[in-house]
């Protein structure tokens, strides 16, 4: 039987096909990471720019000039900005140890059930929970009635559920096998958590501190309704008063805030990931 | 108890009861809108894998916008009212159904497609009586979590001039530091929750209903 | 029959292809097995006939007509096509499973549940128990016997298996082989059969292409031929040490002379009778039989002298093999019986013989002498003329 004699020169020529290939697939990867990264601000930034361009071509009544100063905005954002980042540090600080806690072998058999109220609790709309926190802070005499701490004790209370959830369940993903092994070399319980499941729940935490900062740009948009202020303040004006540049300018300037949120959090996330993992 | 009275009160019940239907309308119309729409999104991810990505992306980008937000963006075009909320909300719900419909399809086995194929069945037939029956627990699931985040949303629509049981718990939000407004809080607040729960157990029967012994847990 | 005519596979970004201009015939009613090392092209070469996998170039002729171009779906439903994860559809029962073809094809439903039905029979499962189950079920190798009948239920004259008993315990693989070579003999398909395991090749195939890279056949031949007269190198290797305990894969317990008269007893026989018997012969063992012939129990002298029903007495018969076995199951048989020969039954388990190591031995030598000729005279022959 004749065997064909298009073969190439045996190593050489297929190696260098190889590696051919392999450049022109590397160079299409940085490509496309590269489009990944620049893909949200870009748009973020040609959104921004329509919409002040929109708006400098409307005819603006005093009231939608007062409201739509640089001044007025940025300030709102301020608090908007501010509610977010403290109300995520304080629902990290809680709930990630807590979740951490839980996982613990003493405490397994809680688990299922603190998971079952997590899920159970992704029924109570925001808008209910958060009103019926602001309120029960209201009530209680000794518990300040003003100023952002009611806010952020709301929003705090809102995101306990959802964070400590996604921690635990992250956490319990985390290899047991590997765990096993840890106690196997003759590892105390402590040791196999701080050598081992800590550095493999990085990510998770990580994922926790996201989600947190994502759920509460959301909330916190809500808190005007509470005398907190925040960019939602902006959007809800236009609405009730009828105004559809405030409207507009408040309901992007929220987008634009909570995807820039989620955007700065997902590179943190990327970058503070060991490799390998 | 104050709540107890709040409640036996036949004018409580009725905007409640009332108030439950709008919501209920609020939720139900989106979700089957993006049913439609984000089934067929996800059977055209799952084709095309290259855009499956772009997909997934552009609808969770979706959900990361505050609902508040998204609702105002629609008011401009639709006017205040109900129908700007609905169009957001079905946007909310398109990525839970398009990402389980992706991963659901994924998720049927090769060999199962690869036989169906071997005997001769057209890639349509495939998928309707294949592909997408063994990949329906996974879409369910995600049509349930749509609805149940809808749900949830729902009750922000009042601050757009829509209803729902937003109403009531807004009521009781203006009238802080006056009598009946834990009440009223309280009051649409868990009646939310007794929505979500009917709506939960729907599911449980819907899903005993359409999904297969064969594939059943 | 099939005709394969250069058929070729390059996928694109390769330089070599991986199946390269196999050309070969299946003839009708015989199985045809592909062998080969991993990487050789084997399965590719198999899903192009019904052109799961499309060939670059080339043709296939099923019975004189080219099905190269036609509809796939439509060709697909002429030809059976069995795989090695099997594939049973998991949300419908085994009766949906089994009538998918015969759906597809139209046909009416009373001739689809009554083909159903004789299907599941032929195949060994109990239509009335199994054709309501679901695939989650049944074990694996019930649903391979699923996976068969599904790829017959429209009477193909075709069929294609991949591995198709690769994916089970090697008992039941077994078991489904000797089985499927049983349906075989009544149904007289064209059959290509892949498979990496050269024992299982030799065991099913009425011929062999062992299969070189790129799918290029080192040697097409009967199972007979590649085992005395490998065509190369490669073809040896594959075959690979041991090779006359392979042949005896290929004599059949029915083509050897077995001994017929053995020292028998009935179970319900009087206890001193038997025991006279066993006195007044030369043997040292009899074989009980039951009131059917199937053989019971080995007694030898000293058994009788614990006070036992007869029924008890002795050790238990095991190692019955069918005529239709290799002398390698006997061999094996014999080596787990306790009697050190295997019992011949037929089909009801009724007693036809005994076969022992002697017989084999015998059969080995006259193998063995047969070859010896042969193997002075191949010298001469061009191993490359070997090929089909």
């Amino acid at each position: 039987m004749a065997v064909s004699t298009a073969l190439p020169e045996p190593d050489q020529d297929a190696a260098a096909l190889g590696r051919s290939e392999d450049a022109a697939a590397t160079k299409r990867a940085k490509r496309s990471k590269l489009v990944r990264y620049v893909a949200m601000p870009g748009f973020l930034l040609l959104l921004n720019v329509a919409t002040f361009l929109w708006l400098s071509g409307q005819d603006l009544d005093s009231i939608e000039r007062r409201t739509l100063t640089a001044e007025n905005l940025i300030g709102k954002a301020q608090e908007h900005v501010w509610l977010t980042l403290l109300s995520t540090t304080f629902v990290l600080l809680l709930a990630i140890p807590f979740g951490i806690l839980a996982t613990r072998p003493r405490y397994r058999r809680f688990a299922p059930g603190i998971i079952g109220l997590g899920n159970a609790g992704q029924a109570i709309p925001s808008f209910g929970m958060l009103a019926l926190l602001f309120y029960l802070f209201r009530v209680t005499p000794w518990l300040p009635s003003t100023g952002t701490l009611p806010v952020v004790v709301a929003l705090v209370g809102y995101s306990f559920l959802p964070i400590l959830r996604n921690t635990m369940v992250g956490l319990d993903q985390v290899d047991s096998s590997v765990l096993e092994a840890g106690r196997g070399m003759g590892m105390s319980e402590r040791r196999v958590l701080r050598r081992i499941e800590l550095p493999l729940a990085v990510p998770v935490i990580l994922a926790g501190i996201r989600t947190a900062l994502v759920l509460n740009v959301g909330t916190a948009t809500l808190a005007f309704l509470f005398g907190g202020g925040g960019l939602g303040d902006v959007v809800y004006n236009g609405l009730s008063l009828r105004r559809i540049p405030i409207t507009i300018v408040g309901a992007v300037l929220v987008a634009t805030l909570a995807l820039l949120v989620d955007y700065i959090a997902s590179l943190i996330e990327e970058k503070l990931t060991p490799k390998g993992l | 108890m104050a709540f107890l009275e709040y409640l036996a009160d036949p004018s409580t019940q009725r905007s409640l009861l009332e108030q439950s239907g709008e919501h209920l309308f609020l939720t139900l119309v989106p979700v089957a809108i993006a049913i439609v729409l984000g089934v067929g999104l996800g059977i055209w991810a799952h084709r095309v894998p290259a855009l499956s990505r772009t997909i997934v992306g552009a609808t969770s980008t979706v959900l990361t916008i505050p609902s508040l937000a998204l609702f105002a963006i629609f008011v401009p075009l639709v006017g205040i009212g109900n129908t700007a909320p609905m169009i957001a909300l079905t946007l909310y719900a398109l990525l839970p159904i398009v990402r389980n419909t992706v991963s659901g399809l994924y998720s049927v086995d090769n060999a199962v497609v690869e036989s169906a194929k071997g005997m001769g069945m057209g890639a349509t037939k495939r998928l309707l009586k294949i592909e997408l029956p063994n990949a329906w627990p996974v879409m369910l699931a995600g049509i349930r979590v749509a609805t149940l985040l809808t749900i949830g949303i729902a009750a922000i629509a009042v601050l757009a001039g829509g209803d729902g049981l937003g109403t009531e718990i807004f009521r009781g939000l203006r009238r802080i530091g006056s009598a009946g407004a834990f009440e009223s809080l309280l009051g649409g607040t868990l009646a939310v929750v007794v929505l979500a729960l009917l709506i939960d157990l729907a599911y449980l029967a819907i899903g005993r209903l359409t999904i297969p012994r064969g594939i059943r847990e | 029959m099939i005709e394969l005519k250069e058929l070729t596979k390059r996928y694109p970004g390769t330089e070599t292809p991986a199946v390269d201009r196999l050309t070969m015939e299946i003839p009708r009613g015989e199985i045809v097995v592909f062998v080969g090392p991993s990487g050789c092209g084997k399965t590719t070469s198999l899903k192009m006939i019904n052109r799961i996998i499309e060939p670059t170039s080339g043709q296939i002729i099923l019975d004189g007509e080219d099905v190269t171009d036609v509809n796939p779906d439509q060709l697909r439903r002429r030809i059976g096509y069995v795989i090695q994860q099997i594939g049973l559809f998991p949300h419908v029962t085994i009766e949906d499973n089994v009538a998918t073809v015969p759906n597809l094809l139209g046909w009416d439903r009373d001739r689809t549940k009554a083909r159903v039905d004789e299907l599941l029979d032929v195949v060994g499962l109990d239509p009335d128990v199994y054709r309501n189950r679901y695939p989650k079920e049944l074990s694996g190798g019930q649903r391979q016997r699923v996976g068969v009948a599904r790829a017959l239920a429209a009477d193909p004259p075709v069929l294609l298996m991949d591995e198709p008993f690769g994916a089970i315990d090697p008992i039941t693989r077994t078991r489904l082989q000797n089985e499927f070579l049983r349906l075989q003999q009544e149904l007289k398909k064209t059959i290509c059969f892949v498979t990496h395991d050269i024992d299982e090749a030799i065991k099913m195939g009425d011929r062999i292409a062992i299969l070189q890279e790129r799918s290029i056949p080192a040697q097409f031949a009967t199972p007979e031929e590649i085992l005395t007269q490998p065509a190369n190198d490669f073809v040896a290797d594959f075959v690979g040490s041991g090779s006359t305990l392979k042949r005896l894969k290929l004599t059949r317990v029915r083509d050897v002379t077995i001994t017929t008269d053995a020292l028998l007893g009935r179970i319900d026989e009087d206890k001193h009778v038997l025991r006279q018997r066993l006195q007044e012969s030369d043997w040292t063992a009899m074989l009980l039989l039951d009131d059917e012939r199937r053989p019971a129990r080995w007694l030898r002298a000293p058994d009788f002298l614990h006070d036992r029903p007869v029924a008890e007495m002795g050790l238990p018969a095991r190692a019955m093999i069918e005529p239709q076995a290799t002398l390698s199951d006997a061999l094996e048989e014999m080596l787990l019986g306790s009697a050190g020969v295997a019992i011949v039954v037929d089909g009801r388990g009724a007693f036809q013989g005994i076969l022992d190591v002697d017989d084999i031995i015998t059969s080995i030598q006259t193998m063995r002498d047969a070859n010896a000729e042969f193997y002075r005279a191949s010298k001469l022959i061009d191993p490359a003329t070997a090929i089909a």
